[in-house]
């Protein structure tokens, strides 16, 4: 298992704080709603367990947006809202002119563009901390529930991951998301030493 | 002198491509344009090679252009366009926030501007009619 040290723990909360704080704004200016976020949580784990970390025993339907990022790390982030609520969240991008049967159809293809934005605002905003750059799949939205999302199934048992998690709130609606990224060994090298970069500049 | 030849006024007329494979992204730009330019004349591509195809008839006096999108990035479609419309303002409009995407931006000499599409980002687009 890698272990982290404290100040690299620190710096690596603090670079997706900053981050997610840039996709918060996005989404904020999107919905015209304030958002609100927890703090970043980090978990090694084996990779068949971030489903359930990320669900618990919730079986109820959510709307993923995954994109693969690839730069001095990969990694899978996916946001996450319950389905029962994003045709409200659509209603809050688009307006207020268009009829369900409208907001209905365009649904998946709003999501997809939110999870762009936001995953794009996230990752867009680590590159630019860690002086890096990352290219992208295009979003592709998925519905079900728990691990088809993740789709961690066709995973080895062994595989551990990095999951980095933030939940977060369009308060006055009561709606909760996630955002997430998962990262397996090989990729968690990569991102303890643009973490080490991050550290060393601003020891300088 | 007319208000045609004073520059860029409210009864301007002017012609606005936007490139975007997201439609909804589309719809919102056609939205939020349309109430503050009712009379402009809209033209949508959903890819850098729609946009190619529609810039060989029409000549938009501004394009604004998304990177990722399938088939061609934006930032490879800006040459073309260029070719196609020498008068043509044309900005990058993404989500793609990346300090390396802004600078590859500036080196081919296009704006700009981050998503989400509100009235304030597209604001900042329509600004480079002016400069």
């Amino acid at each position: 298992m890698i272990a982290l040290s404290e100040d690299q723990t620190d710096a690596l909360v603090e670079i997706f704080n900053i981050s997610i704080g840039r996709a918060a704004a996005a989404l904020s200016s999107m919905v015209n709603e304030e958002i609100a976020l927890s703090v970043p949580s980090l978990e090694f784990m084996p990779v068949r367990a971030a489903g359930k970390r990320l669900y618990g025993d919730n079986a109820q339907p959510i709307c993923g947006v995954t994109q693969h990022f690839d730069g001095p790390f990969q990694t899978e982030a996916i946001l996450m809202f319950p389905k029962d609520r994003s045709l409200e969240i659509v209603r809050m991008m688009l307006g207020e002119s268009y009829s369900v049967d409208e907001l209905s159809e365009l649904e998946q293809e709003a999501m997809g563009e939110i999870g762009n934005i936001l995953l794009n605002a996230c990752i867009g905003s680590i590159a630019n901390i860690t002086e890096s750059h990352f290219d992208s799949t295009l979003p592709e939205v998925r519905l079900g529930v728990g691990d088809d999302l993740l789709r961690v199934n066709d995973k080895s048992e062994t595989d551990s991951v990095l999951l980095i998690y933030i939940d977060f709130a369009i308060a006055t609606r009561t709606i909760q998301g996630y955002m997430a990224f998962m990262m397996d060994v090989p990729s968690i090298n990569g991102l303890i030493e643009s973490v080490d970069r991050f550290l060393a500049a601003a020891a300088a | 002198m007319d208000d045609e030849d004073e520059g860029i006024g409210m009864s301007d007329r002017k012609t606005y491509l936007f490139v975007d494979d997201s439609r909804v992204s589309r719809m919102k730009i056609r939205q939020v344009v349309l109430q503050k330019h009712p009379d402009w004349e809209l033209l949508e591509a959903a890819s850098g090679e729609e946009a190619h195809a529609k810039t060989a008839t029409a000549a938009p006096d501004l394009i604004s252009i998304d990177i990722n999108m399938p088939g061609m990035s934006g930032l490879d479609a800006v040459d073309q366009l260029r070719k196609n419309c020498p008068a043509a303002k044309i900005v990058v409009l993404s989500g793609n926030i990346q300090d390396s995407m802004r600078a590859k931006a500036v080196e081919l000499g296009v704006g700009f501007v981050e998503k989400p599409i509100t009235e304030a980002s597209l604001a900042k687009v329509l600004a480079f009619l002016d400069q």
